[in-house]
C-alpha cells in the first residue's frame, strides 16, 4: 500500500516524517517529491550519500591509471629522442593534475546517477505523483496493517490531501 | 642530454667568419641541393622565404666608415634542442649522430618548433611547393619534396652523410675525415665553412671547435649548438 | 531579497517558459544572419584546408597569429560560468542564482568554440588525431612533454567538466519542462531528464554532487588556462618565457569571462522581456566585480611590464619597446584605455555606474581582452632574438573570417540554447526566494 500525502509548510512535512518515524517507519519506507529541494531539520530525515567518497577514489583512480598508462606506454613503444627523456615527473604530472580533475568528475557523477535512480531507474512501489509548485509530497510504503496509522499521522500533521495506491496496479 | 658514444659520430660545423665575403654561394647550393621551395620578391615581401642557411648582415660604423659582418645561420643541430620537447607528434628529435632530424611525414603543423627555435631557422610550408620551369627537372632524387603543412629546416644534408657512409661501407674502409660534404661546405669559395665529426679529435671540425678563436650563436641559452663561429679576438 | 518573493511561483514559470514558445521576427534574422557568417567561415577554413595555411597572414617569424589568439580568447572567456557558478557558489552569495546558468553556458559554448581552434590553425588538420594516445602498427605515439597536449587533456576534461556542470542544475527543470510540453520537445526533455522525479534522495544527491563540481570545476578552470598559458611561457620566446603568465592568464580569463556575461545578461534581459529577474542589483554586483578584476589585471600588467623595462634583457626589451613605444603602442595604449582606464572611470564612480555603462564596459573589455592576446602572440613573435629574422604581420581575409565565425557560432549556438532551455534555473530561483 502506497500512501501520498500532500502539504503545503515545511514544517508540516518535518512534524509528519517526524511521527512516522517514531511510529516506526524507516527511512527506506518513507519518501518525499518536491519541486525545490525541502530543508528538514537535522536528524529528521538524514540520507547518507558517498558521493564525497566516490569522487576522490575516480580522482584517484584515473590519475593513477593515466599516469600509469603513460608510463608504460610510452617506454614500450621505442620512441627514439636523443637522450631527451620520454617521462619527466613534471611535465607528465601536469597530466596527471588533469585527470585527477578528470576522474573526480567521473566520480561524482556515476554516483549521482547510481544514488538518484537516474538514467538506470530504481524499482518503485508506485508511480511517483506529479510534482506541482509550492507543494511537497510525502510517499508511505506501508503493508496493509500499518497505512490506517500512517495515514493518521500525516493527517494531524497537516496534509492538504491524502491519495492511496495499491502496489502492483 | 645524453652525451654521444665514443663510437658514434657526432657532427658539426666551423664557420670561419673572417674568411666569410658573404657571396652566399652556399645558400644558393642548399637551394640546389634540397629541393627548396623557389623564394620570390613576393614571398619575401610576405615573409615566406626559404633559406635553410642565410647569410645575416650586420652593419657597424657610419658611412663613410662603414663595416659589414657577415653571419650564415643554419639549423645548429643543438644537443638540447628547445624545439624537440615542444613537438606534441615526436617530429622533431635528435637522432644518434647528433643531428636534429625533422621528420616530414609525422608533423602535422603546429608550428610550436618553429616559435621556439632561438635561430628562426625553421621553415614551414605554407602551400604545396611549386617550381617555375624548367626548376622542377633540376630536383635532387635523393631528398624528399615536402607537402604543405610541414615544418622542414636544414638537416646537414643527411642524404650526403648517409651517402659516404654507404660508400665507405661498400669500399670496406672507415669514413675518414672531409669524405662528408655538405652542399654549403662544399661550394664555399672562401673555404669558410669546415664539416666533420666532432668525436673524432684528429678531425679538422674538432680542432677548430678547440681553438681559442671558436664561439657558438646564442649559447647562453643552453640549447648546445654544434656550429662553431670562428672570429679573431672572440 | 525584497522583490524576489513577490513574484509568485505560477508567474515565475509563466515567464521563464515564455522565451521558449515565442520567437520573433527579429530573432529569426539574427539566428540567419549567424548562421551564414558560420557557413562563410567554414567554407573560409574548407578552402584554407584546400589551398594550405599560406592563405591566411602567417609568415616566418610569426608563425603563431590570429588563430592562436581566438583560442586563447575563447577559452579564456569560458571562465565566466567557473567565476559565477563556482566562486560565488562557494562563496555563499545568493544573488548569483538567476545568472548561474546563462554563465555556465557560456562557459560550454565558448569551450567548444575554442576547443574547435587548434584545429584550424593545424598545417595537416587531416593529420590532428595523432596528438590522441591511439593503438597502432606504427610505432607512433604522441609527445607528453609538449604542452600542446598538456592543452588537450586539459579541455577535454574542462569541457567535460563544465558540460556535466551545465547539465545537472538543468535536470529538474527538464523534467518539468517535459510534464508541460506539448511539442517535439518533449521527447528531447523526457530523455535528457533521466528519470528525475523529485525525490528528497534525488534532490540530496544533486546537492551533494553540484557543491562537489563547484570545487572541481573551478580547481579544473584555474588549471586549464594555466596550462593554456604555459603554450607560451614554456617557450623560450622573449616575453613569453615568464612566470607570471599562469595567473595572469587566469585573472585575464575570469575578467573577459564577466565581460562577456554582462553583455549575454543585458541581452537576455532587453530581448527575452527578464527585467524582474535580471535586476540592476545583479549588474551593479558583476560591474564590482568587473572593476576588481580590471584592477587585479591591470597590476599583473603592470608587474610584467615594469620587470621587463627595468630587467633590460636586450631580447625582451626590443619587444618592450615596440609595444610601449613602436609598432605595436597603439594597440598596447587601446588595451589599457579599453580594460583598465575606462572601467575604472566608469565602474569605480559610483554615480557612473548602471547597466548601460557596465555593458559598454562589457564590449570594451572584450575588445581589450582580444587585443591582450594579440599582443602577447605576435609582438614577441615578431621581434626574435635574433634581429635578422624580424619580420612583419598583417591578417587576411580568411583569418578575419573565421574570427568573425568564431563570434558567429557563438552567438548561434546562445540563440538556439535560450530558445529550448530556460535560461533561468527555475527551482533554484524559487529556492532562493523562497528559503
Amino acid at each position: 500500500m502506497l500512501l501520498t500525502a500532500e502539504f503545503v509548510e515545511t514544517e508540516a512535512v518535518s512534524k509528519a516524517v517526524t511521527s512516522l518515524t517514531a511510529e516506526g517507519f524507516s527511512g527506506d519506507e518513507i519518501e518525499l517529491f518536491s519541486d525545490v529541494p525541502v530543508q528538514l531539520p537535522p536528524g529528521v530525515l538524514d540520507r547518507r550519500s558517498r558521493i564525497s567518497l566516490m569522487a576522490v577514489l575516480g580522482a584517484v583512480v584515473n590519475a593513477s591509471l593515466a599516469t600509469a598508462f603513460i608510463y608504460f606506454t610510452q617506454h614500450n613503444y621505442p620512441l627514439v629522442t636523443g637522450g631527451m627523456p620520454i617521462f619527466t615527473g613534471w611535465s607528465i604530472g601536469i597530466v596527471t593534475g588533469e585527470m585527477v580533475g578528470a576522474g573526480a568528475v567521473a566520480g561524482t557523477i556515476l554516483m549521482l546517477l547510481w544514488e538518484g535512480g537516474l538514467l538506470i531507474p530504481r524499482k518503485r512501489s508506485g508511480p511517483p505523483p506529479a510534482l506541482k509548485p509550492g507543494s511537497v509530497f510525502v510517499q508511505v510504503s506501508c503493508p496493509d496493517g500499518r497505512s490506517v496509522r500512517a495515514a493518521g499521522c500525516l493527517t494531524k500533521a497537516g496534509a492538504v490531501d491524502i491519495q492511496e495506491h495499491r502496489e502492483g496496479r | 642530454m645524453a652525451e654521444q658514444e665514443a663510437k658514434n659520430h657526432s657532427w658539426g660545423m666551423a664557420i670561419d667568419l673572417d674568411r666569410c665575403t658573404g657571396c652566399e654561394a652556399c645558400v644558393a647550393a642548399c637551394h640546389a641541393e634540397n629541393n627548396l621551395p623557389v623564394s620570390t620578391p613576393d614571398s619575401a615581401a610576405k615573409g615566406r622565404t626559404f633559406h635553410w642557411i642565410r647569410v645575416d648582415r650586420y652593419y657597424e660604423g657610419e658611412f663613410p666608415d662603414v663595416k659589414v659582418k657577415y653571419m650564415p645561420v643554419l639549423c645548429q643541430q643543438c644537443d638540447d634542442a628547445p624545439c624537440e620537447p615542444v613537438c606534441p607528434v615526436h617530429a622533431t628529435y635528435q637522432n644518434a649522430e647528433g643531428l636534429n632530424a625533422q621528420v616530414y611525414n609525422r608533423c602535422v603543423g603546429t608550428r610550436y618548433c618553429a616559435n621556439n627555435c632561438p635561430y628562426t631557422v625553421r621553415f614551414f610550408n605554407w602551400f604545396e611547393p611549386e617550381w617555375p620551369e624548367p626548376l622542377q627537372l633540376q630536383h635532387n632524387p635523393d631528398v624528399s619534396i615536402r607537402p604543405a603543412g610541414v615544418i622542414e629546416k636544414c638537416t646537414f644534408c643527411v642524404q650526403r652523410i648517409k651517402r659516404a657512409k654507404l660508400d665507405a661501407m661498400h669500399d670496406g674502409r672507415p669514413l675518414a675525415d672531409g669524405d662528408v660534404k655538405p652542399a654549403c661546405v662544399q661550394s664555399c669559395p672562401a673555404e669558410a665553412m669546415v664539416f666533420g665529426d666532432l668525436n673524432d679529435p684528429s678531425s679538422k671540425v674538432a680542432a677548430l671547435a678547440r681553438s681559442g678563436r671558436a664561439t657558438r650563436l646564442m649559447e647562453e641559452l643552453g640549447t648546445r649548438p654544434k656550429v662553431f663561429y670562428l672570429e679573431r679576438g672572440a | 531579497m525584497a522583490t524576489l518573493a513577490e513574484i509568485p511561483h505560477s508567474d515565475v514559470r509563466t515567464d521563464l517558459w515564455r522565451p521558449l514558445s515565442q520567437f520573433s521576427v527579429r530573432y529569426w534574422t539574427l539566428v540567419t544572419l549567424c548562421s551564414l557568417t558560420v557557413a562563410a567561415a567554414l567554407a573560409a577554413w574548407g578552402y584554407q584546408i584546400y589551398r594550405g595555411l599560406g592563405i591566411a597572414g602567417y609568415n616566418r617569424p610569426v608563425f603563431w597569429a590570429f588563430y592562436e589568439t581566438d583560442f586563447v580568447f575563447w577559452i579564456g572567456i569560458s571562465h565566466a560560468g567557473t567565476l559565477i557558478s563556482a566562486i560565488l557558489r562557494l562563496a555563499g552569495a545568493r544573488w548569483r542564482k538567476p545568472v548561474t546558468r546563462a554563465a555556465e553556458a557560456i562557459t560550454v559554448f565558448c569551450l567548444m568554440i575554442g576547443a574547435l581552434i587548434p584545429l584550424i590553425h593545424l598545417g595537416r588538420v587531416w593529420r590532428f588525431y595523432w596528438l590522441i594516445p591511439y593503438p597502432n602498427e606504427r610505432l607512433i605515439w604522441p609527445n607528453f612533454r609538449s604542452p600542446l597536449v598538456w592543452d588537450m587533456t586539459a579541455i577535454f576534461t574542462y569541457l567535460t567538466g563544465s558540460v556535466l556542470y551545465l547539465y545537472l542544475p538543468l535536470i529538474p527543470d527538464l523534467a518539468e519542462l517535459a510534464s508541460h510540453s506539448r511539442d517535439w520537445r518533449r521527447h528531447l526533455y523526457r530523455l535528457l531528464a533521466i528519470g528525475w522525479v523529485g525525490s528528497d534522495r534525488q534532490w540530496h544527491a544533486l546537492e551533494i554532487a553540484m557543491k562537489l563540481m563547484a570545487g572541481i570545476v573551478l580547481c579544473i578552470a584555474v588549471s586549464v588556462h594555466t596550462v593554456v598559458s604555459w603554450d607560451f611561457s614554456m617557450a623560450i620566446v622573449p616575453m613569453w618565457h615568464s612566470t607570471i603568465f599562469g595567473p595572469y592568464f587566469v585573472v585575464g580569463a575570469i575578467f573577459s569571462g564577466i565581460a562577456a556575461l554582462v553583455l549575454v545578461m543585458a541581452g537576455l534581459r532587453h530581448f527575452l522581456h527578464l527585467e524582474e529577474y535580471l535586476q540592476p542589483l545583479h549588474f551593479d554586483n558583476l560591474g564590482k566585480l568587473l572593476l576588481l578584476m580590471s584592477l587585479l589585471w591591470f597590476y599583473f600588467t603592470m608587474a610584467e611590464q615594469l620587470t621587463v623595462w627595468y630587467g633590460n634583457d636586450p631580447g625582451e626589451y626590443a619587444v618592450f619597446q615596440s609595444r610601449i613605444y613602436g609598432n605595436f603602442a597603439p594597440l598596447f595604449w587601446t588595451m589599457v584605455f579599453c580594460n583598465f582606464v575606462l572601467p575604472f572611470a566608469l565602474l569605480g564612480i559610483k554615480r557612473l555606474r548602471n547597466i548601460t555603462t557596465i555593458g559598454i564596459c562589457g564590449v570594451t573589455v572584450l575588445i581589450g581582452m582580444w587585443i591582450e592576446r594579440f599582443l602577447i602572440i605576435v609582438n614577441p613573435l615578431r621581434q626574435p632574438r635574433l634581429a635578422a629574422a624580424w619580420g612583419t604581420y598583417a591578417p587576411t581575409w580568411v583569418e578575419l573570417l573565421i574570427t568573425g565565425g568564431t563570434f558567429a557560432a557563438m552567438v548561434l549556438l546562445y540563440l538556439i540554447f535560450v530558445r529550448i532551455f530556460p535560461v533561468i534555473a527555475i527551482w533554484e530561483y524559487n529556492d532562493a526566494a523562497h528559503g
